[in-house]
């Protein structure tokens, strides 16, 4: 704003930026343009690419596996995404009025540890818990009439079950990010509310919603992509199964490209994928820029 | 401070990244060295999976004379069974491969067509032939391309005399046979209402163990016991599907009520654990191992039990994994790389090693060291099991019917359709891989 | 009667914040108990002490090179951490004080790569690590590393410093960069804080890109040498979860760590409604 002093300082911004742009245009956007031309060939990885043109995207057209993975893909997204963000919200909440209490700052950080795990240990781990006949958590599930070692065995469940464990794996993540959002809100606005006679129901609804607006976009954009992208957790809990149940399409391009030797077909279906998540972030897209102007 | 502590990490991460920019940092030297100390002596690399909890030392450690002898290093690389082919196709493309390489059956068909693992045929002699046991295991697709490392592990039924005992019956040899004490065995032992002893325990959770071992263990023995296969003979085709392969699949699905209930959720070893450990059923399918007799009396103390290696109704059958040391076609000196496979796969390598890790004898000079018990496997039985029909899209087929099976038995798809879809994906695949070939 | 009506309102979220902790830490609790069993196969949740023993731990702390390996990890996850907070507080700098043409444009450039799985793009990213020449090298372990997600905080996080204060250290003669260490940096420790977190697990908990981009066994992180016990028919729930244990230790420490420097809690500062 305040550079006018020729030249270099015109650059200097760019010199900034340059770094981290040369870092994800290099790894990120060149694996993505990798991706992009393996997709119109045969690919077994360890001989040399065959130009096949539309080839591997005809044949997606017919592959029920296919369909299936984007079917599983699209309802985890839809299943992870809302459960996620109402509930990290109020625990937000709960919790941000609870941190100056020792339990409640205990809370607030133990919160995070399932995020420090890695996915593939959390899901090893849930696998255990759940089929392991643990008195405890045999008789936990069983308040609700549920026999947990049923959850990941049935192909009605299993998503269901990868997606709650998703949410619980990634609760601390959020509630991080939301928590922010809430002490960002200046006090003058509950007490203005107050003044109104605005009980705190009302006050949730009418001031802390509309101000935390920002927050939520940036945290359902952060929670899709995080959805979609699920992967060491599924592998870990179901391997997709049964029948193919909780495949996403993620685990199927990546049992494609390493398992059966079929690069090209597998970078097809990653590219469908990256078409997918582009499109769900271009759903988000004026509101993103909503959000920068208004800063 | 803390100001100028955060500066000098800022100073640092740019000096970092400019280095390794920059592209000459010290590694590049430290690699030069490491190939470099080694001048004028020949290494030969070698990977494998995890053979035992410690393969570099129990495995690695009885090649000193080996390499004394041949003037060689042996550098061994043990690759996690985690992400296992996602090691091997990425180095084979990046020319960091083996010269000896460690695959099981059903990797081999990508491989041999992409031509990195060579043909062993020439090396082998007719001593060879007659002290290597299970060298026709890693025969395949025309060509010896694997030399059998790991096998005679085949997957068999075990059962709980205890409870046989109580139902008045004795092992079982036929399918009639195991119906009927599944079906006796599966009931309320204590009364609560509540079925607590199930006949068949079953695990077909795919989840890290793989896709194909539910395979292994439940579905080849009841294909091959009713007399079918996975690909027609000429391996143009899926022959899973035919008669014979409806028939065992529907058995199978028949097994279900006498299953513990919650099969589909567990991996068939906890299954064997939890349920058949536990004294909770009347049989389970295990990975045979000559020292079960010895490991169960600690692991399952209460459980009495017995096996039988495979049961009959058309036919014997049941499946025994063939892990094989590959050579690979990148490897300079074959000759010393097949010296090497031949020395450890033979008698004098494998009794040492064995003597700490037991497993099954390669050869025939190797003397049978495990429990009394087990050793009909490799005597009276040793024609009822045997490795997988190698074949073209192996794993991506097997995967689509191992899915399928799972459909099948959770019920979601009725027998006919499971295997419809799985032959039409399998036939599909078949005919554009041979149509490319022609 | 208020003061009873505000004791008893204590309690019970006194016992919702219970259950929260509960069901945030129980599955580690139960990792945790698992990994000092020695029992092969059969669960048994006998955890009176002679039952216990540290064999698993034994057996891991044993292996050979297992300093390097841990010397590998921190080395790596560390170096991520750094790298990734310098390049994001310097674009983030820019990004949020600094009028540029294609300011905005660029950002949501940068900011859409966050959407790109990085499971999909393993076979991509190795190709193109291989045509650089990296593979087997720290650098390329390390430089993947930092995400379009630390720009993103570290934008926010700078917008929220005030520009009387940048204006004045103007006035006193700093250039931007000076500004950028002096004023903007130690205003938004927070975030940095957190995004060192967030960085440092990611990194720690990458298991499949170390697998493919180095066979040399003196480049192996922790995760995978720890993976490379486990035998295919492993059923040793004890020694997995020890091992989960040991891998999940150190990103923890790093994470308590980190977290004694927060005052009230974990916050990226300026993410704001």
């Amino acid at each position: 704003m305040e550079n006018k002093k020729g030249g270099a300082g015109k650059l200097a911004p760019y010199c900034y930026i340059a770094p981290i742009t040369l870092i994800l245009v290099t790894f990120v956007i060149g694996s993505v343009a990798v991706s992009v031309a393996l997709g119109f060939t045969k690919y077994n990885i360890m001989t040399e690419p065959v130009f096949r043109g539309i080839d591997n995207y005809s044949k997606l057209m017919s592959d029920s596996k296919f369909v299936k993975a984007l079917k599983n893909t699209l309802e985890l997204m839809l299943l992870i995404v809302p459960l996620q963000t109402v509930l990290s919200i109020i625990l937000s909440v709960f919790l941000v009025a609870n941190r100056k209490r020792f339990l409640g700052k205990l809370a607030n950080s133990m919160i995070f540890i399932p995020v420090i795990c890695s996915p593939a240990v959390v899901g090893v781990v849930w696998r255990e818990l759940l089929n392991g006949k643990f008195p405890v958590i045999e008789k936990f599930f069983g308040l609700f009439g549920i026999e947990p070692s049923m959850l990941l065995g049935d192909a009605k469940t299993a998503l269901i079950t990868v997606g709650m464990v998703a949410v619980w794996k990634w609760m601390g993540y959020y509630v991080v990010i939301y928590s922010s959002g809430l002490l960002g809100i200046s006090n003058t606005y509950y007490e203005a509310a107050k003044v109104d006679g605005a009980d705190r129901i009302r006050c949730f609804f009418s001031v802390t919603l509309p101000l935390l607006k920002p927050t939520i976009i940036l945290g359902v954009f952060l929670s899709v992509t995080n959805s979609l992208q699920c992967f060491d957790l599924i592998f870990n809990l179901t391997g997709g199964g049964p029948n193919n149940a909780s495949t996403t399409l993620v685990v199927y391009s990546y049992s494609k490209c390493f398992s059966a030797g079929a690069a090209g077909y597998a970078m097809a279906i990653s590219n469908i994928l990256f078409v997918v998540i582009l499109a769900v972030a271009m759903l988000q897209r004026n509101m993103m820029r909503r959000e920068a102007s208004e800063i | 401070m803390k100001r100028k502590f955060l500066s000098a990490l800022l100073m640092a991460a740019m000096a970092v990244s400019l280095i390794t920019g920059c592209g000459n940092n010290g590694e590049e030297k430290k690699e030069g060295s490491d190939s470099g100390s080694g001048s004028g002596e020949k290494t030969l690399e070698v990977w494998v999976p995890p053979l035992d909890d410690d393969t570099v030392n129990n495995w690695g450690g009885l090649m000193t004379d080996w390499e004394e002898e041949n003037g060689c290093k042996v550098n061994i690389t043990v690759v996690p069974w985690d992400k296992y082919e996602e090691t091997y196709t990425t180095a084979l493309n990046s020319g960091e491969g083996p010269d000896v390489g460690y695959m099981y059956n059903e990797m081999f068909p990508t491989y041999i067509d992409a031509g990195v693992v060579a043909d062993m045929s020439e090396y082998i002699t007719d001593e060879d032939k007659s002290e290597y046991k299970y060298l026709e295991n890693g025969f395949m697709m025309d060509g010896q391309y694997g030399w059998p490392l790991v096998t005679g592990v085949p997957f068999v039924l075990y059962y709980n005399e205890k409870i046989l005992e109580d139902l008045d019956e004795k092992a079982p040899e036929t399918w009639e046979d195991f119906e009927r004490i599944c079906k006796a065995a599966t009931k309320d032992t204590d009364g609560d209402g509540e079925t607590d002893q199930f006949g068949y325990a079953c695990g077909m959770s795919t989840s890290d163990v793989g896709a194909m071992q539910i395979l292994n263990a439940y579905y080849y023995s009841a294909l091959w016991q009713n007399g079918g296969q996975i690909y027609a003979d000429d391996l143009k085709s899926a022959a899973f599907a035919d008669e014979a392969g409806t028939e065992a699949m529907t058995w199978i699905q028949n097994m279900k009520e006498y299953m513990n209930p919650d099969f589909m959720s567990m991996s068939w070893s906890d299954a064997f654990a939890n349920v058949f450990g536990a004294g909770k059923a009347a049989f389970g399918v295990y990975r045979s191992s000559q020292t079960d007799e010895t490991v169960f009396a600690e692991t399952y103390p209460d459980v009495k039990w017995d096996f039988v290696t495979s049961l009959k109704n058309k036919d014997f059958g049941t499946f025994g994994a063939t892990d094989c040391l590959t050579l690979m076609s990148a490897a300079e000196d074959k000759e010393l790389a097949m010296n090497f496979i031949k020395h450890v796969t033979g008698a004098e390598f494998m009794e040492k090693y064995h003597a700490k890790c037991p497993g099954a004898a390669l050869t025939n000079s190797e003397p049978y060291v495990g429990d009394a018990k087990m050793e009909k496997i490799y005597t009276d039985d040793l024609g009822k099991w045997h490795g997988l029909q190698v074949g073209p899209c192996g794993v991506d087929i097997l995967t689509q019917l191992s899915a399928d099976f799972q459909g099948i038995m959770t019920g979601e798809l009725t027998v006919e359709e499971g295997l419809k879809e799985a032959e039409d994906y399998a036939n599909n695949l078949l005919k554009e891989y041979w149509a490319e070939k022609e | 009667m208020e003061l009873v009506k505000k004791g008893f309102k204590n309690v019970i979220s006194d016992l919702v914040l219970i259950g929260i902790i509960v069901v945030s830490i129980f599955p580690f609790i139960y990792m945790f108990l698992m990994s000092f069993k020695s029992t092969i196969n059969a669960y048994d949740f006998d955890f009176s002490l002679e039952k216990l023993s540290l064999g698993q731990y034994e057996k891991i702390f044993q292996m050979e090179n297992f300093e390097r390996y841990i010397f590998n990890s921190v080395f790596v996850a560390v170096m991520g951490v750094i790298l990734t907070v310098a390049v994001c507080s310097l674009a983030g700098y820019a990004f949020a004080k600094m009028n540029f043409k294609g300011n905005d444009k660029i950002f949501l450039f940068l900011v859409m790569t966050m959407v790109v799985p990085s499971e999909v793009i393993v076979i991509p990213l190795f190709l193109i690590t291989k045509e650089l020449g990296w593979l087997n090298s720290y650098r390329a372990l390390i430089l993947p590393l930092p995400t379009a997600f630390g720009v993103f905080i570290m934008r926010q996080a700078i917008l929220d410093v005030p520009k009387d204060l940048m204006d004045a250290a103007r006035i006193d003669g700093c250039g931007n960069l000076k500004i950028f260490f002096k004023v903007v940096l130690p205003l938004v420790k927070s975030s940095i804080l957190a995004l060192s977190i967030f960085t440092f697990v990611g990194a720690w908990n990458n298991f499949l890109w170390p697998l493919v981009a180095c066979t040399k066994a003196e480049m192996k992180t922790l995760p995978l040498a720890l993976s490379m016990m486990k035998t295919q028919f492993n059923t040793d729930v004890g020694l997995t979860m020890a091992c989960a244990v040991i891998n999940f230790l150190p990103p923890f420490i790093f994470y308590v760590f980190m977290q004694s420097r927060f005052k009230e809690g974990m916050t990226l500062s300026g993410v704001k409604g």
